[in-house]
């Protein structure tokens, strides 16, 4: 039991430090490291917030979709909240990729938000997934029902994504060829780097919350417990 | 006993949605033919019949599932449509295109093909994970 606690800590401490670290040299880079880019300007920069947040919004997603599987598979209680944590980060995340992407488009386009713009629609279908996940989740009585309800609804969402995106992408007059790497092909060597360095600097970001918020929610649950013993004997 | 009672709450929601839709439709076709499409401007029927059906099964699927899982909630009425909500968009977005290119001035092109190929991966993939999911949504 210390042990394991004590590991946990340390992953959490350790994940925390990566991020810190990271981040600090992501945005250096950003800053002060990378060229200007040829049509867009300084502003392009926001690029390489957005793109890592909106990358790991879906890999959030995907993480809580699996540990709903491993759930329903094993009937391991732990994997409920290993399942909740990334969907409600990637909440955080889907929030923070939908205001980077605005404040981008109304200085690139001139406008807030593109409704032909088939990315961003897609995007907010799967928003939309994750806040009506958390009206399901609160309203249910907490248990093992809610946690099988949560973990139906979270792997739902895995169909939901590729569904989405081609929906999207279908329901367009002129059926445009499905880009993935719209800034892949033109991108130089110094603006790559800088793109993984803070991919990856919101990978450890996204973890280190998530060991933070498992341990938070765990302690929860035994001062729940805790309380319902210590009034069971008054009672 | 106890699969009887599961079996009916299974059932149960599956019928009110399919009810709803195809009643729904019964009703506004007729209505908007009368409205819109008169004047010789006849839609391919076998495309709109197609695509009323699939998108009929999609909704039908997953309307189940999802009102399985709102049925146990409080305020379940509103649950419901908002668990629905985003699963709904991607079927009606692709529905809705493909039956405007089904009336005359509209060119359906070789998008109708796609589309309903859609449909059908839509229904395939909602049906497929109903199947799997609906045990765990009905498990007492």
């Amino acid at each position: 039991m210390e042990t394991a606690n004590g590991a946990r800590i340390d992953r959490a401490t350790a994940a925390a430090l990566a991020a810190t670290v990271l981040m600090a040299t992501a945005l250096g880079l950003i800053f002060f490291y990378v060229p200007n880019d040829a049509s867009e300007g300084y502003s392009q920069r926001i690029f390489y917030l957005h793109v890592p947040i909106a990358m790991t919004t879906y890999v959030l997603f995907v993480w809580g979709a699996l540990n709903a599987a491993r759930y329903l598979w094993t009937g391991d209680e732990s994997l409920d909240l290993r399942s909740y944590v990334p969907m409600h980060l990637g909440t955080v995340f889907g929030t923070l990729t939908l205001i980077t992407g605005s404040l981008w488009a109304q200085i690139s386009w001139g406008t807030w938000w593109d409704w032909s713009s088939t990315e961003l629609n897609s995007f907010l279908i799967i928003f939309l997934f994750y806040c009506a996940y958390f009206m399901l989740r609160f309203s249910v009585e907490p248990g093992e029902r809610r946690a099988r309800y949560s973990a139906v609804y979270a792997l739902l969402g895995v169909g939901l994504i590729p569904v989405s995106v081609l929906a999207v992408h279908l329901g367009q007059d002129i059926i445009h060829p499905i880009t993935f790497t719209r800034h892949g092909a033109n991108m130089d060597n110094s603006m790559l780097l800088t793109f993984l360095v803070s991919l990856a600097a919101m990978l450890v970001l996204a973890y280190s919350m998530y060991e933070v918020e498992l341990r938070g929610k765990r302690l929860d649950d035994r001062i729940a417990r805790l309380r319902r013993l210590a009034r069971e004997p008054a009672g | 006993m106890e699969t009887n009672t599961a079996t009916r709450r299974a059932i149960f929601p599956t019928v009110i949605v399919h009810v709803a839709t195809f009643g729904v439709q019964v009703l506004a076709l007729p209505v908007f033919w009368v409205l819109f499409l008169q004047q010789g401007r006849t839609p391919s029927y076998g495309v709109l019949v197609l695509a009323l059906l699939l998108a009929d099964l999609g909704m039908a699927a997953l309307g189940a599932l999802v009102a399985g899982l709102a049925s146990t909630a409080r305020a379940r009425e509103v649950l419901a449509p908002v668990l629905f909500l985003p699963f709904a968009i991607p079927l009606v977005i692709v529905a809705v295109s493909l039956t405007t290119g089904t009336i005359p001035p509209q060119t359906a092109g070789s998008h109708t093909v796609t589309r309903l190929g859609f449909l059908g991966l839509y229904d395939t993939v909602f049906a497929l994970l109903g199947w799997a999911l609906f045990e765990y949504v009905v498990e007492e």
